[in-house]
C-alpha cells in the first residue's frame, strides 16, 4: 500500500464520525446517569449535566439491588467458564489426538448444533432442570449452560496447530493422555484458549432469555434480567430514568474496564483462530 | 540521453535516522540490462521500488525516456515490474493474471486475447492458461509473473530477487530464460538481486551496493578483475577472494615477514602498511623452499576443481588446485601467488590502491 | 487389555464432555420434536397425541405468516448491512494508522456490551420527542417516524440496533482477513492501473469471501435467534410487527404455554435455520475462493 494513501484526512474523518456513532450510545449512557430526569428528557438535546449527580448511583442501588446482580452474573459467568473450558479441552483432545470410528459423524454433529436455534431446547431444558431441582438457583443456570459448541471448536482449532512431533516427543518420554493434555496442548494453546474463555464470559455474562426463564425471586437475578425488570416497572417515570441509566453503567462497567485491559486478547484471538474452512 | 537517469537520488525513512539511500547517481542506456547487487538490507529493493513508483523519492530526481517522472505514478511511468514472491491472483487463471493489467485499461476482448496467447506461448505456458496458481510449480509461477510483465508492452522492466525462492537448478535454467527474454524484447532491464553469481552471470552492467551507498559500477570483468575496495572485492566471486595484510615498499609487495610477492607497475605514493587480496585460482602449489607455508583444514571436491580451505599466517584462505592433487587435512601446503594478479588495498579507507582504473 | 484402555480414555475425554451437551443440547432437540406431536401444556400432567395438528395449525396461522415475514426482512437487513459495514470499516482501519488501537476500541465496544441494557439506552434514543434520533433528524428537517411505537418503523429501530452491536465483530473478523492479503498484490494491482475501486473488487472481495460467508451464515443465525432488544424495546409490537418467529414462540411457550405448538414451530425454526445455511454454503461455491 502506497505511504501516501495511509494517512488521508478524509480517512480519519470518516473513522471519527463512525467511531463517535458506535460509542454514543455508550457515552450517552455514561453522561445521562449523572443528569436529572428533565435533563435528559430536555429539548432541545442537553448534552452534559450541570452538577453530575452523583447521588444517581445510590439511588439505584436502593431501588434494586444491583451490586448483587453483578455479583451474580460475574460469579455465575465465571463458573460456567471454568468448567466450559475443561470440558471443552477434553473433547478437544479427544477430536484431535485420538482415533476412533465416528470422530467425523461426532464432530459434525456437534457443528451442527451450532448452527441451530438454542430457543429450541429451552423447553425440555426447563423440564429437565426443574426436575433437577434447581430452577430459580444460579447452579441452574449454571449446570445448564456449561456445554459450550463454541469452545470446542475454537479449543479444537488450537490444538490443531500444536505441531504433532511435541505430541509424539511428550509420548516418547512416557507421558499418557492426560499428561499429554496437561503438559502440551494446554501450555501450546495458552493464549487461544485465554482468548475463548474471554468471549465465552461475555456472551455468559451477557446472556438473558434462558436466565429470565430460569431463575424468579430477586436474589438471584443476573444483571441482564434485574436491569429489564427494573426498566419494565419504573421506565415509564421520566423521573426514574437517571437511576436506570445508572444501574446501566454499573452493569457494563465491569465488561468494559475487562475490554480496557485485554482489548488485545479479544483482538488476537480472531486473528489466530479465524477460519479455517 | 540515457534511457533511465538516477540523479542524486536519495530516500529517508521518517522513522530512521540515517538514509537508506543517499546519492544515488546512475545512468542506463537503452536495451542494458543492470544488474545491482549488495548483501540484504543494503537499499537494493527499495532503489528498485523507487524507480517504479512504489516508494517516494525524497531527493534527488528521475528521468525515464528524458521526462521527470519523480511524482508520476506506477501506472504511467514505462515500466513493468516482477516480484520476488510473484504476487499472482490467487483466485484467477493464468490466463486472467496475465490479462489483468490489460482488461482495467479497458483493451478490447480479442486483443486481449490474442496478446495472452502469443505471451504464454513465447513463455511456455500454453497448456496452463486455464490453471490457477495453487496448482502450479515454482517456475511456473516465476513465468506467470513475467508474462504478466511482458503483456504490458513497457520498455523498462525491474525485476526484483524473482529467482531467489526456486531451488538452485531451476534458477540456472530460468536465468537463461530471462537472458533469451532479454535479447528477445529487446527491453531496458533492471535487476535486483542478493546472488553475486546470477550478476556476474547475468548483466552488462553491475552495480554494487552496500548500506545505501553505491561501492562500484562496471562490467563483470571490471569488478572481478580491477575491485574498487575490499568489500566489492570480497563481495565478488566465489569461492571468496582472500586477504593478508602486508607492506608496500618502493613499489615492492611485502609479506608482514619480508617475502617480497609481488611488485607494482606504476608509483603509488602510498607506503607501509596495505592488505593484498589474491583470489583462490591465482594461486598454485609449489616447494617448501620457494612458497608459504599454508595449513590444511578440509578440502572441498568440486569435480573440475578442488578447493583446499586452510590457514595462511592467521587467515582463512582458500586455494584452486587440481583434482588429483592429493591433499590430507592436517598437512602444510606451500603455495605461491600469481605476482601479476595480487589486489593491493588501504588498510584504513578499504580502497583498492592496485590495480584500479577510474569509472564512472 | 488394549481395547479396554481405549474405550477407557474414549469415556473420559469424550463421555464426560458429552454428559452435559447430551441433557441439554440432543436431547432436548429431540425430545422438542416429539413434544410437537402432542397437546402437552405444562401445567396439566397429562396430555394426548394430536399427530401433525400442531405443524397444520400453525402453518395456517396469520400469525406465523407474518414473524416469517418478519424474521426474513429482519435477516437480511442484519445480514448485508453488518457485512458491508465490517468491510468498510476494516479496510478503513489499515495497519499503520495512527491512534489505530482507540478507533478499534471504539468500533468493537458495542458488541461487548449486553444487549439487554444497550437495548435500554436506544429505547430513550427513540423516544419520539424527545429521543436522540429524532431531534437529529429535526436539524436536518428529516421526517421524524414513532420509531418503536409505529408499526411501520418499529422493526427498522430494532434492525438498526443489531447492525450497530455486530458490525464491530464482522469488522475483526474482515480486519484479520486483509492482513493476510499479501501487499504485493495490492501493490501490483496498483502498478497495473487499477483504481482503488476496482482494487477493492477484483482483488479485496475475491480474497476475503470465505469471511463473507462465514459471517453470512452466523449473522444470519444470529438474526434468526434475536430476542433480547425485542424483548426490552417493542415486546413484538405494535400489532407484531416486531415478532419474530423466535419471539413467537417464546410467547407461545413461555406467555401462552402451548408447548405443543410452541415446540412444533422450534422444530419448523431449525429446520429453516438449516435450509437457510444450506442455500447460502450451496450458493457460495459460485463465489468464494478458498
Amino acid at each position: 500500500m502506497d505511504q501516501a494513501t495511509k494517512h488521508s484526512i478524509p480517512r480519519y474523518i470518516v473513522l471519527i464520525v463512525l467511531s463517535m456513532m458506535m460509542i454514543f450510545p455508550l457515552i450517552w449512557m455514561l453522561l445521562s446517569s449523572l443528569k436529572t430526569g428533565e435533563e435528559i428528557f430536555a429539548i432541545p438535546l442537553k448534552w452534559l449535566p450541570d452538577t453530575p449527580q452523583w447521588g444517581n448511583f445510590p439511588g439505584a442501588l436502593e431501588l434494586a439491588p444491583f451490586g448483587l446482580y453483578i455479583y451474580n452474573s460475574t460469579v455465575t459467568a465465571l463458573v460456567i467458564v471454568v468448567f466450559q473450558v475443561v470440558l471443552a479441552c477434553m473433547m478437544a483432545y479427544a477430536l484431535t489426538q485420538l482415533q476412533f470410528k465416528g470422530k467425523n459423524v461426532l464432530f459434525n454433529s456437534i457443528l451442527m448444533t451450532y448452527m441451530l436455534p438454542v430457543a429450541a431446547t429451552y423447553v425440555p431444558s426447563y423440564v429437565i432442570v426443574a426436575k433437577l431441582g434447581l430452577l430459580d438457583t444460579l447452579a441452574g443456570i449454571i449446570i445448564s449452560n456449561i456445554a459450550s459448541v463454541f469452545c470446542i471448536f475454537m479449543i479444537r482449532q488450537a490444538f490443531m496447530q500444536v505441531p504433532k512431533e511435541m505430541v509424539e516427543a511428550a509420548r516418547a518420554d512416557g507421558a499418557n493422555d492426560v499428561a499429554i493434555l496437561w503438559k502440551v496442548m494446554i501450555p501450546m494453546s495458552k493464549s487461544s484458549i485465554f482468548t475463548v474463555a474471554l468471549i465465552s464470559f461475555v456472551q455468559m455474562y451477557n446472556n438473558y432469555l434462558w436466565p429470565s426463564l430460569i431463575v424468579k425471586s430477586q436474589e438471584n437475578y443476573l444483571v441482564t434480567v434485574g436491569l429489564n425488570q427494573f426498566f419494565t416497572a419504573q421506565g415509564t417515570f421520566s423521573s426514574q430514568w437517571p437511576m436506570i441509566m445508572a444501574a446501566n453503567v454499573l452493569a457494563v462497567l465491569p465488561l468494559l474496564l475487562l475490554f480496557i485491559v485485554l482489548q488485545k486478547w479479544f483482538i488476537k484471538g480472531i486473528s489466530d483462530n479465524g477460519l479455517k474452512g | 540521453m540515457a534511457k533511465i537517469r538516477m540523479v542524486d537520488l536519495s530516500k529517508q525513512y521518517d522513522n530512521q535516522d540515517r538514509k537508506t539511500i543517499d546519492r544515488f547517481n546512475l545512468n542506463i542506456e537503452e536495451q542494458e540490462f543492470v544488474v545491482i547487487v549488495g548483501p540484504s538490507g543494503c537499499g537494493k529493493s527499495t532503489m528498485l521500488r523507487m524507480l517504479a513508483g512504489l516508494e517516494s523519492i525524497s531527493d534527488g530526481e528521475l528521468w525515464m525516456n528524458d521526462k521527470v517522472v519523480n511524482d508520476i505514478p506506477p501506472k504511467d511511468r514505462d515500466i513493468a515490474l516482477v516480484f520476488q514472491n510473484y504476487a499472482l491472483y490467487p483466485h484467477l487463471s493464468v490466463f486472467d493474471n496475465i490479462a489483468f493489467g490489460l482488461k482495467i485499461r479497458k483493451t478490447p476482448k480479442d486483443q486481449i486475447k490474442k496478446q495472452v496467447e502469443k505471451t504464454a506461448d513465447i513463455l511456455g505456458l500454453t497448456d496452463y492458461l486455464k490453471h490457477k496458481p495453487k496448482s502450479l510449480s515454482g517456475g511456473q509461477k516465476q513465468r506467470v509473473a513475467l508474462g504478466r510483465a511482458i503483456v504490458r508492452n513497457a520498455n523498462i522492466f525491474l525485476m526484483d530477487e524473482p529467482l531467489s525462492n526456486l531451488d538452485a537448478k531451476l534458477r540456472t535454467h530460468m536465468r537463461e530464460e530471462i537472458m533469451q527474454l532479454h535479447r528477445r524484447l529487446k527491453a531496458t532491464t533492471i535487476y535486483v538481486t542478493h546472488d553475486q553469481t546470477e550478476a556476474m552471470t547475468m548483466a552488462s552492467k553491475i552495480v554494487i551496493l552496500k548500506d545505501g551507498y553505491i561501492q562500484q559500477i562496471g562490467t563483470p570483468k571490471e569488478v572481478y578483475n580491477q575491485p574498487k575496495n575490499i568489500f566489492v572485492a570480497g563481495f565478488i566471486g566465489a569461492p571468496t577472494i582472500n586477504f593478508l595484510p602486508g607492506k608496500l615498499s618502493n613499489e615492492e609487495i611485502k609479506l608482514l615477514d619480508g617475502t617480497v610477492v609481488g611488485g607494482v607497475q606504476q608509483p603509488l605514493f602510498h607506503e607501509g602498511d596495505v592488505i593484498i587480496g589474491v583470489r583462490p585460482e591465482n594461486m598454485s602449489l609449489t616447494s617448501e623452499q620457494k612458497g608459504i607455508p599454508m595449513s590444511v583444514r578440509f578440502t572441498e571436491m568440486m569435480g573440475a576443481d578442488m578447493f583446499v580451505h586452510g590457514e595462511v599466517q592467521g587467515e582463512k584462505w582458500k586455494i584452486r588446485v587440481n583434482p588429483d592433487e592429493d591433499i590430507c587435512v592436517g598437512e602444510t601446503i606451500y603455495i605461491q601467488l600469481d605476482a601479476n594478479k595480487l589486489h593491493v588495498f588501504d588498510p584504513h579507507t578499504e580502497e583498492s590502491l592496485y590495480p584500479h582504473k577510474e569509472l564512472v | 487389555m488394549s481395547r479396554l484402555k481405549t474405550v477407557g480414555k474414549l469415556l473420559f475425554f469424550i463421555g464426560i464432555p458429552m454428559i452435559p451437551l447430551a441433557v441439554f443440547w440432543f436431547f432436548p432437540m429431540f425430545v422438542s420434536i416429539w413434544l410437537s406431536f402432542t397437546n402437552w401444556d405444562y401445567i396439566s400432567p397429562t396430555f394426548d397425541y394430536v399427530g401433525v395438528e400442531n405443524y397444520t395449525t400453525t402453518l395456517t396461522s396469520a400469525d406465523f405468516y407474518q414473524a416469517l415475514w418478519n424474521t426474513a426482512l429482519f435477516a437480511v437487513m442484519t445480514i448485508i448491512p453488518t457485512i458491508i459495514i465490517g468491510l468498510l470499516l476494516a479496510l478503513l482501519l489499515r495497519k499503520g494508522l495512527k491512534g489505530e488501537t482507540w478507533f478499534r476500541a471504539f468500533l468493537f465496544s458495542p458488541w461487548i456490551t449486553p444487549m439487554v441494557a444497550m437495548s435500554i439506552v436506544w429505547t430513550w434514543i427513540y423516544e419520539p420527542d424527545v429521543g436522540l434520533m429524532n431531534q437529529v433528524l429535526g436539524w436536518f428537517h428529516l421526517p421524524q417516524p414513532d420509531w418503536l411505537t409505529d408499526s411501520d418503523t418499529a422493526i427498522w429501530a430494532i434492525i438498526i440496533v443489531t447492525v450497530w452491536k455486530n458490525a464491530g465483530w464482522a469488522m475483526l473478523f474482515y480486519s484479520d482477513a486483509l492482513s493476510k492479503i499479501p501487499n504485493d498484490l495490492y501493490e501490483v494491482s496498483h502498478l497495473e492501473g487499477a483504481s482503488g475501486l476496482q482494487r477493492i473488487k477484483t482483488v479485496v472481495l475475491p480474497l476475503v469471501s470465505p469471511t463473507t460467508l462465514f459471517l453470512a451464515i452466523v449473522s444470519a443465525i444470529n438474526a434468526i435467534q434475536a430476542y433480547d432488544q425485542i424483548q426490552v424495546m417493542t415486546q413484538g409490537g405494535p400489532s407484531g410487527s416486531t415478532r419474530t418467529l423466535l419471539y413467537l414462540y417464546y410467547q407461545m411457550a413461555f406467555e401462552q404455554f402451548q408447548m405443543g405448538q410452541a415446540t412444533a414451530l422450534a422444530t419448523i425454526i431449525v429446520v429453516f435455520t438449516m435450509l437457510l445455511s444450506l442455500i447460502m454454503f450451496y450458493a457460495s461455491k459460485r463465489w468464494v475462493h478458498y
